[in-house]
């Protein structure tokens, strides 16, 4: 018999559907998932997930051990998942023989795309914020988690703050010692932007107790590079910027952190300007007014039993004010954001005080249809192999009892 | 070679693998050499029974005193128990008789051997001879370097005060752990007595003396006595003030068993321990004696020391710091309940150091009859009988004894298989696995019941779980196909997942029946997703326990029937696919908990991708299957992988130091056991890839040599 | 063509593509066009973080720099001055102003009569020093020496013993001329929570012999 050979695009499909590229890309993810585990001691959370699972990394090299190098490259996750979405497209649905003994595998592999698809749409979509309210003031923003932004307003002659432009965290994060210029049509200078650090100290410059490796000194204190606490995952992010006037006016030094909390002034044609490094201000579509923050600790212990919050929010297109309770396990849902008791602490200064987390993800609801796709493809596959080999070892004992007699 | 002689050293090897197993979990308690102790007398049996159901409320939920005993015994002793030599003869003391001696009879309890040491060195930092490098040491031993210790413990305070904790080292470590347990144990001795060097000091013999003492219309005669003498009058007053100031930080913490009584009040002060109570109407007074003795201080050094002459001139400076002491303590009142209870605890204090048997159980009789209705469980289940119940049943330790008989009438029901008492041999050995099973199943059912939540809530809890649940297995396969085999899996998994279940909870040194965070609280998501996964944790680890059998089974001959093979092989595939279902679904439903709770379906947390490398493990196994990468041997050696990726998942996740179920700071310990564990469970894998080999090479040989046969054949 | 080659060209050039992608240089220059809405974050009232404990109205030509040991404001003003607000226990006003007086090498004061006031936290009198002069001061463990500087200090007790200072100092001519926003701005700040009492954590040490008393 002649062999046909196959073109190229049936080569394709042949190698994108194999159970060999299954096997190999789910060792691959598997290793992944293992080294980020070991890599999150040291490096923490939010910088593991970066490297390993960001759709921008397509090579990541693991290291371990408190930074020592596997020299092991590897696929980025996300586009070892991308693989497996269209081998399992591709081998688990289109290509697999439809009948009622894989009816089960079918329906199983489905769940597990949709799941993958979930999974994309969330890591593309999904926006997490932090919202820290205290009694007695309104808010209508959160902050985004570990995205930091360099926001510049101008303020008006009488003092009011204008809409800020933004530079958003990718576009500074990879900056190191590097130095990279921001230009704005409608303002007269520039900024240049160098000496990026995910987590700094601001040290007074009297002090002799640390070194300066950028040499900069501004207003009496410099950035100084803090090792980070991986179990805390906070970074305290902070650069130097250069404000470079267009109309010849003497360049401004400036020292941007993330723990001053308030812009850095300055002046250029005689118009007032402020620049702050924030994380990134994310405006909601309601406002929230905290009117009780409650918690409860187990007798005799610090250890919390239940906490919950009570807030009085109002919609940008209602008219009143409603009143709702939000505890844990109990989210507040509005147009597409849920607001969840992330924590609680007692009052501080005197003041009750919730701590918010609010997510946007248009993929909320999906993975529990996908678990019960997948849970009943693989309940109706490993029933049917179980009755099959019930009735086979029935069969036997009865052909075994047959033969004695 | 005879199948016996096969048969026995494939038992052997099987022993040596638990041996090894049992050795690094014990390693986690310290054995040591019972101590001598002079003049020890025990308690008498029915005051220690009636001790053991006092109500105590500890660790946010009412428990027996039994329970509370036990905590503190696991932290300081690290056993259930503890063997003295009294007269020659060995005793053993139950954690409620040792703690009943540290509170009445601390004099006795000094010369116990109470506190377990991992690490000499540190005793020998502070000029402490020791012999060996883990033992135990009792107070007075100890006690002549308490001044090293407590210097050695403030400076590696201050030093997690700069630095945080993570500078430390491990000698550091331990020191600070040790001497945290030290001040502990100090403030469990005579927790209802003033000290004596209190008493001195203050002259008041008794709470109650100062109770009476402090009435105002008492204060005021006593000055009257004095008499019109203005040094008389100043000692009085000002020596009023010393004693109250020394007598109250004397009581104002009562130490940690102040919790015995209950405080059923409502609002803040509810639960709120007597020495939390005392100590908050007693700080203002101390906080006014502070500015007092400032301002007293500074009179001294203007005056010098008093006479006649200067008496007057001191006086007039005097009485307005004396004014502005007393004057915010008018509101300063003990509640009569506050008084009445407090009273209580001394008289309960003063009967159990009389030594009176007879004394001791009336008091405690009637002491807890008194506040037997403050005794209120709230939303958090609980029941003192239930609880003492369980703590007899020893339903664990009674499982591990069950399974070992039948591990011994196994061995014996190999040897004489075929024959009349084999088959006797085989219906005892599934009675008594399936007895340790109840057994099991019925500790779980009893503990869920008094904790008044799903079965599983901590790591400790998963333990039992899988036991049950996992023998529960076992015997279903065995009823179906009865060859013997699933009972032997039975039995060496129920053991060694018991032993380690026994170990943990000595070692962790906690009640594994406290309430759950806020966050853990759904009984809804215990009962869903916990109990899910960990029935995918079973299923893995129960499938590498038949491997194990496979691997060795084989390499020994004793697995050597085609039969058998495909049976056991066909077992593993089917574990394979229940974990895959059961991790799976788990996992999802984690992920769902997840967003309801803290909006992220995942966040990549370490313990999220334990699971989500179980699924995927299965996921490997079950495709290579069917792509034909492995066969027999291949899956059953993935199969043992696939318990090391389990035991990543359900242990070494926890000891990362990140993520949401780390445990603070890792446990050098507990770690080098799991990498002892990976090490073992490489090497079977290995023998079974070489097992493979010769399997592939037999059967390339065979074909080579068919082929040839039918070349020569054609060629004839 | 044969399909071997073809295969081993397809996974060069995938290769190489990925190469290239991972090697992407990133852009020297960016024109920033984003602007974001205002929302109550641009409030300058508004307590941002938690544990802040006292706020003011910031004049916009100050620029605030990061807390410091006994700062809980800091500012940058001008070229050389610095604003900072402080919170002390004990000690009382007099005491402290003489501090201040002390590092200008000026005669300590008797009393308050005399001194200048503000009001403080709506009702509470605050009061006003300015000193000018050599300043000489031991900071961060080093001697500071100053020729032509001044200061202008305000202190105001907000009861319990606890008093806060807001105290600029700097080159003559600066402090000079921010007179008007430092009294505009000190009488703008506000405390967290004014209930809020601190604790003094001092305990009596089991028997504390030095504090007996002893008549």
């Amino acid at each position: 018999m002649i062999k046909k050979r196959k073109n190229i695009l049936q080569y394709l499909v042949d190698f994108f559907s194999s159970y060999l590229l299954c096997v190999v890309s789910l060792v691959l993810l598997g290793l992944l998932v293992w080294f980020s585990t070991l890599e999150m001691q040291d490096i923490g959370l939010s910088k593991a997930l970066d490297k390993y699972y960001s759709h921008k990394n397509f090579i990541v090299i693991p290291e371990i051990n408190g930074g020592k190098s596997t020299y092991i490259p590897l696929p980025g996750a996300y586009w070892v998942c991308c693989v497996l979405f269209v081998n399992m497209l591709l081998g688990g649905i289109i290509r697999l023989r439809k009948g009622w003994r894989n009816i089960g595998v079918v329906i199983s592999h489905f769940g597990i795309v949709s799941l993958l698809v979930v999974g994309f749409v969330d890591h593309h979509q999904s926006i997490h914020g932090k919202m820290e309210v205290f009694q007695g003031e309104t808010y209508d923003y959160a902050t985004k988690f570990d995205y930091t932004s360099i926001e510049l307003s101008e303020f008006d002659e009488s003092g009011v703050k204008q809409r800020p432009y933004v530079i958003k965290h990718d576009q500074v994060a990879d900056l190191g010692d590097r130095m990279r210029r921001f230009t704005f049509k409608a303002l007269p200078f520039d900024l240049e932007v160098r000496h990026f650090r995910e987590n700094v100290v601001v040290v007074n410059a009297s002090s002799r107790a640390r070194g300066n490796d950028s040499g900069e000194i501004v207003d009496g204190f410099f950035l100084h590079p803090a090792k980070m606490d991986p179990s805390k995952d906070y970074f305290n992010y902070g650069c130097y910027v250069l404000v470079k006037p267009k109309n010849g006016e003497p360049s401004r030094k400036l020292l941007l952190c993330r723990s001053v909390g308030f812009p850095q002034t300055f002046s250029v044609g005689g118009k007032l300007y402020g620049i702050e490094m924030p994380n990134e201000i994310w405006k909601m579509p309601f406002s929230v007014d905290l009117i009780n923050s409650v918690g409860e600790y187990y007798p005799g212990t610090r250890r919390p039993s239940k906490f919950q919050s009570t807030i009085a929010w109002t919609g940008e297109d209602e008219e009143r004010e409603k009143v709702q309770t939000i505890k844990m396990n109990h989210p507040m849902r509005y147009k597409g954001f849920t607001l969840y008791q992330a924590n609680w602490n007692e009052p501080i200064n005197g003041l009750e005080f919730s701590g918010f987390e609010i997510v946007t993800n248009p993929a909320d609801q999906w993975p529990k249809v996908c678990m019960w796709i997948s849970a009943i493809g693989l309940l109706v596959h490993f029933s049917l192999k179980l009755g099959k080999y019930l009735e086979r070892e029935t069969r036997k004992e009865k052909g075994n009892k047959q033969a004695d007699e | 070679m005879n199948k016996k002689v096969r048969f026995l050293g494939f038992s052997l090897t099987m022993l040596i693998i638990l041996a090894v197993a049992g050795m690094g979990i014990r390693s986690l308690i310290v054995p040591s050499k019972p101590k001598e102790v002079n003049g020890y007398t025990k308690w008498d049996e029915r005051v220690v029974e009636e001790m053991r159901s006092l109500p105590v409320q500890d660790g946010g939920r009412i428990k027996p005193f039994q329970t509370l005993a036990r905590r503190y015994m696991y932290s300081m002793h690290g056993d259930r128990g503890m063997k003295v030599i009294v007269d020659g003869e060995k005793e053993k003391l139950t954690p409620t008789e040792w703690l009943m001696d540290v509170m009445f009879r601390p004099e006795m309890a000094d010369q116990l051997p109470t506190f377990r040491v991992d690490n000499s060195d540190i005793l020998e930092q502070v000029g402490m001879g020791v012999k060996t490098l883990r033992d135990r040491y009792s107070f007075s031993q100890i006690k002549p370097y308490l001044g090293k210790l407590q210097n050695a413990y403030e400076a590696i305070h201050k030093q997690i005060k700069d630095s945080g904790e993570k500078s430390l080292d491990k000698e550091q470590e331990q020191m600070y752990a040790f001497a945290r347990l030290l001040q502990s144990y100090h403030s469990l001795k005579n927790p209802f007595l003033i000290d004596d060097e209190v008493k001195k000091a203050s002259g008041f013999y008794s709470l109650e003396s100062f109770f009476v003492s402090n009435n105002r219309d008492n204060q005021i005669a006593r000055v009257k006595q004095a008499g019109s003498d203005t040094l008389q009058v100043i000692g009085v007053l000002d020596g009023k003030i010393v004693s109250d100031a020394i007598f109250l930080s004397g009581i104002s913490d009562l130490g940690e068993f102040s919790k015995l009584i209950i405080n059923p009040t409502e609002g803040e002060e509810a639960w709120s321990s007597i020495g939390s109570r005392f100590a908050k109407v007693a700080r203002p007074t101390l906080e006014a004696y502070d500015i007092y003795a400032d301002k007293i201080g500074a009179l001294k050094k203007k005056y010098g020391k008093l006479s006649g002459e200067n008496g007057d001139g001191f006086f007039a400076d005097y009485l307005p710091v004396f004014q502005a002491y007393t004057s915010p303590l008018k509101d300063v009142q003990y509640s009569e309940s506050l008084m009445n209870e407090v009273i209580e605890l001394e008289k309960l204090q003063m009967a159990f150091s009389s030594g009176d048997a007879g004394k001791q159980l009336d008091t405690l009789g009637a002491f807890k009859k008194k506040y037997e209705n403050h005794v209120d469980f709230g939303d958090e289940g609980g029941s003192i009988s239930g609880e003492i119940l369980l703590n007899k049943m020893s339903y664990f330790n009674n499982g591990i004894a069950l399974l070992i008989f039948a591990g011994v009438l196994l061995i014996a029901m190999c040897l004489s298989i075929g024959t009349r008492v084999g088959g006797i041999l085989y219906w005892c050995v599934f009675g008594l696995t399936s007895l340790a099973c109840l057994f099991t199943i019925a500790g779980i059912v009893h503990r869920s019941w008094i904790m008044d939540r799903s079965p599983i809530g901590t790591l400790y809890d998963t333990m039992p779980f899988i036991v049950g649940a996992g023998l529960f297995l076992l015997l279903l396969i065995e009823w179906i196909r009865k060859k013997g085999i699933m009972l032997g899996v039975a039995i060496c998994f129920g053991v060694a997942v018991l032993f380690l279940a026994k170990s943990f909870e000595i070692s962790d040194a906690r009640d594994q029946m406290d309430p759950l965070v806020a966050v853990l609280k759904s009984n809804y998501w215990l009962s869903t997703h916990v109990v899910i996964i960990t029935l995918g944790y079973m299923g893995g680890i129960v499938a590498a326990c038949i491997s194990h059998f496979y691997i060795i089974g084989r390499a020994f001959g004793v697995v050597d029937d085609k039969e058998t093979r495909q049976y056991l092989t066909k077992i593993v595939y089917g574990m394979v696919a229940f974990t895959l279902l059961f991790s799976l679904v788990g996992t999802i439903l984690g992920g769902i908990w997840a967003a309801d709770s803290w909006g992220r379906f995942w966040g990549w947390d370490p313990k999220e991708n334990g699971a989500l490398l179980i699924v995927i493990w299965m996921l490997v196994i079950l495709h290579a299957r069917v792509g034909g990468y492995i066969k027999e041997i291949g899956t059953h050696v993935c199969s043992i992988f696939g318990f090391m990726v389990i035991v990543f998942s359900w242990w070494h996740v926890n000891f990362l130091g990140v993520g949401l179920h780390n445990y603070g700071f890792t446990s050098a310990k507990a770690m080098t056991n799991i990498w002892v564990f990976y090490g073992m469970e490489f090497f079977i894998m290995i023998i079974g890839m070489a097992m493979a080999l010769v399997v592939i090479e037999q059967k390339r040989a065979k074909k080579n040599t068919s082929k040839l046969s039918e070349v020569e054949n054609t060629n004839l | 063509m044969k399909f071997r080659s073809l295969r081993t060209k397809f996974i060069w050039l995938s290769c190489y593509s990925a190469i290239l992608v991972c090697c992407k240089e990133q852009p020297k220059e960016m024109e920033v066009d984003e602007r974001r809405e205002l929302c109550q974050y641009d409030d300058p009232n508004i307590f941002k973080n938690s544990y802040e404990t006292i706020l003011g109205t910031q004049p916009l030509s100050w620029r605030r720099v990061n807390r410091t040991d006994f700062r809980l404001l800091n500012y940058a003003v001008g070229n050389a001055t610095e604003v900072a607000v402080g919170q002390v226990d004990g000690g009382g006003v007099l005491a402290n102003l003489n501090r201040w007086e002390r590092e200008f090498g000026q005669d300590v004061m008797e009393d308050l009569s005399g001194l200048a006031t503000i009001k403080m936290f709506g009702e509470r009198d605050a009061y006003v020093i300015q000193l000018k002069g050599l300043f000489q001061k031991k900071m961060s463990g080093m001697p500071v020496k100053a020729e032509g500087w001044a200061v202008t200090g305000i202190i105001c007790d907000i009861g319990n013993g606890s008093l806060v200072t807001v105290k600029m100092m700097g080159p003559e001519d600066e402090v000079k001329a921010e007179q008007e926003s430092l009294m505009d701005f000190a009488k703008s700040i506000r405390i967290n929570s004014l209930q809020r009492v601190k604790e003094r954590s001092k305990k009596v040490d089991g028997v504390n012999q030095s504090k007996k008393g002893g008549y």
